[in-house]
């Protein structure tokens, strides 16, 4: 997993109709995945990647994406 | 005969073509379809209009809204004769009095259905599942496929232990006892979530089961022959595709059917929904029975200012201010004559989308002439443009004013259309009687013929009506429904195959409790009959008619 990077992110509709954030993670091996994101995780990730906006997450590494799932399941 | 159709267009389920002709019913079955020489004590001239098979809608909640709504409205006015609720783990019964307030409480997370509600629209006088079934048979008029729920059955065995740990052997027992119990009272199977939160956002009981857990329920369904339903990781693919196989293996090992929903389509995972697909199908063709629910109506997103929502997520300067902002201090910067041009600069490439935002409540009086409408109507009215409307609507609402921006998921027709259309999905998932507080969930099969029938061309008028009745009775079960054909029950919708459609969504005061709920009115469905009588017409309203039964799975 070393050196998968956020490489775009989108704005969805989630189920109960509220926007989340859909992120692409390219992995070292080309392979790409796309993780949903609530708003804790989007706030989180934001946080994490002294971002401004939405755009600005790119580049960063999966960890930090990691990191805002954690923080959004652990604020139960 | 109690009642003759005449001159129809008839689209009997089956998905051959229409054709012309009458429909003989007495004692609530269709006795003959074609020519009917007979008169009828009733007569329903039905030249130039679609008569097909009552719609069956196989995932909704409407568990609470029958104590006190046995019509389920306005499911019937849709044209859907028969409901299956108790999805996603959640049933009303078994259940004991010990537990009522918990299962109120995850009602109202998940549902939205408010506690008032049951406070004064609910009698508790049933505990077991064949008490619930006698108590809302009572006033019936639409019919009730009722599956029961995982982590009621949990509530009943291991009481609160059921949210925190897996089910000893034992406990597993009582479970198989307690779910045959349930099936010989009528339920149509069981449904399990592993995704669910209760109302102190924890993972509902059914989230705690083991795989030996469910392996022995779905055990117990085997031996009845009905179904399992399943809310799945549906956000995720990779989840979603181990689900399917999880699913294929049960339906192999317990020769039973299972169903996953929901299953969405947005412009960013189609390559995902492709996989899943190819999965369903993969394990299918090797004997599986896994059927993934597709919704027809497109995802809306709702939100005020109150709530930081991620919508402005690309705007850095309204994330800014949303993101760490309280409410007094968004609203000093909507007010604040620098940061309100900052503010308005940034979006104002983005127009045509606060164009089409619809206000969809207010708290003020002197606003609510606006709800309804777009904010290019509203801006037009007040003589600026639609962002300074939202804002000022905001500011006058104290941000308490509702936008929802409509389709901004599982909106593209022609991938929408082909997944409706795949023969190995099943159309569903209305949630019909969830969210009530977010958005409407009713009215989707009229989107489905105004929609992907009569506007894109996606399936004809005999496959999408062959689609939600004769597919969705043979894949739950259902005996003697879903076509229009002699000694089937006489569960009929007469409709306007070119109005057919949704109304427009609206807010209306008519839950117990003075409690509110978003409802879409229905368009072009002229007749609809349940049980060889007539339940509801578009000039009458509902009848006083009650032949809805429970529907329990065929043997």
């Amino acid at each position: 997993m070393t050196g998968a990077k956020i490489i775009a992110v989108k704005l969805s509709a989630a189920h109960e109709g509220d926007a989340e954030l859909i992120v692409d993670i390219r992995y070292s091996n080309g392979g790409i995945t796309q993780v949903p994101l609530d708003r804790y995780a989007s706030e989180a990730l934001m946080t994490a990647c002294t971002a401004d906006t939405a755009d600005d997450l790119i580049g960063h590494g999966w960890e930090k994406v990691r990191h805002a799932l954690q923080v959004s399941y652990s604020r139960y | 005969m109690d009642l003759v159709i005449r001159n129809g267009n008839i689209v009997d389920g089956s998905g051959l073509p229409s054709y012309l002709g009458d429909i003989a019913i007495n004692d609530g079955r269709i006795v003959r379809v074609g020519n009917v020489a007979d008169t009828g004590t009733t007569e329903i001239d039905a030249r130039g209009k679609i008569v097909s098979p009552g719609f069956i809608d196989p995932h909704t909640h409407f568990d609470a809204q029958l104590l006190w709504d046995g019509a389920a409205k306005p499911a019937i006015e849709h044209g859907v004769t028969t409901i299956v609720p108790g999805n996603c783990s959640l049933s009303l019964a078994p259940l004991k009095a010990d537990h009522r307030m918990k299962l109120v409480g995850m009602f109202n997370q998940i549902e939205e259905m408010p506690f008032k509600a049951f406070e004064e629209g609910v009698v508790w006088d049933w505990e077991t599942f064949e008490e619930f079934v006698t108590r809302i048979k009572k006033d019936l008029t639409i019919n009730v496929a009722p599956l029961v729920g995982h982590s009621v059955l949990r509530l009943w065995v291991m009481g609160n232990e059921s949210m925190h740990r897996t089910a000893t052997a034992q406990e597993t027992q009582a479970m198989q006892a307690l779910l045959k119990e349930c099936l010989d009272a009528g339920a149509i199977g069981l449904s399990t979530s592993f995704i669910d939160m209760d109302e102190t956002l924890q993972p509902v009981p059914s989230r705690y089961a083991d795989a030996a857990e469910l392996d022995a329920l779905c055990a117990v369904l085997g031996q009845h022959n009905r179904i399992l339903q399943a809310v799945h990781e549906f956000y995720d693919n990779d989840i979603t595709v181990a689900r399917i196989d999880q699913l294929a293996d049960i339906s192999r090992k317990h020769k039973i059917t299972t169903t996953l929903s929901p299953l969405f389509v947005n412009n960013d995972n189609f390559a995902g929904v492709d996989q899943a697909i190819a999965r369903v199908v993969e394990q299918n063709e090797a004997g599986a029975r896994v059927w993934p629910q597709v919704q027809t109506r497109p995802i809306d997103i709702s939100f005020t200012f109150s709530v930081p929502s991620l919508l402005f997520i690309r705007l850095r300067t309204w994330y800014a201010v949303m993101r760490f902002g309280t409410p007094e201090t968004i609203m000093a910067a909507f007010r604040d004559e620098a940061q309100r041009k900052q503010l308005v600069a940034e979006a104002s490439n983005m127009m045509g989308l606060w164009q089409r935002l619809i206000l969809r409540q207010v708290k003020t009086e002197a606003n609510q002439q606006y709800v309804g409408k777009n904010l290019a109507e509203i801006a037009e009215l007040r003589g600026t443009d639609a962002l300074n409307v939202m804002i000022d609507l905001s500011l006058e609402e104290d941000l308490d004013a509702h936008f929802l921006s409509a389709d901004m998921g599982h909106n593209n027709d022609e991938k929408v259309g082909s997944l409706l259309r795949h023969p190995h999905v099943m159309i569903g998932a209305s949630d019909g009687g969830a969210h009530i507080l977010s958005f409407s969930t009713y009215g989707d099969t009229g989107y489905l013929f105004s929609r992907f029938v009569r506007d894109n061309h996606s399936m004809s008028i005999e496959e999408a009506v062959k689609k939600i009745t004769s597919d969705t009775a043979d894949i739950w079960a259902i005996a003697d429904r879903g076509l229009l054909k002699s000694g089937y029950i006489a569960d009929v919708t007469i409709f306007d195959a070119d109005l057919i459609d949704r109304g427009p969504e609206y807010y209306v005061q008519d839950v117990p409790g003075d409690g509110h709920r978003y409802v879409r009115d229905s368009v072009g469905v002229e007749t609809v009959i349940i049980g060889g009588a007539v339940a509801y017409t578009q000039q009458g309203g509902y009848t006083d008619e009650r032949r809805g039964e429970i529907v329990g799975g065929r043997p």
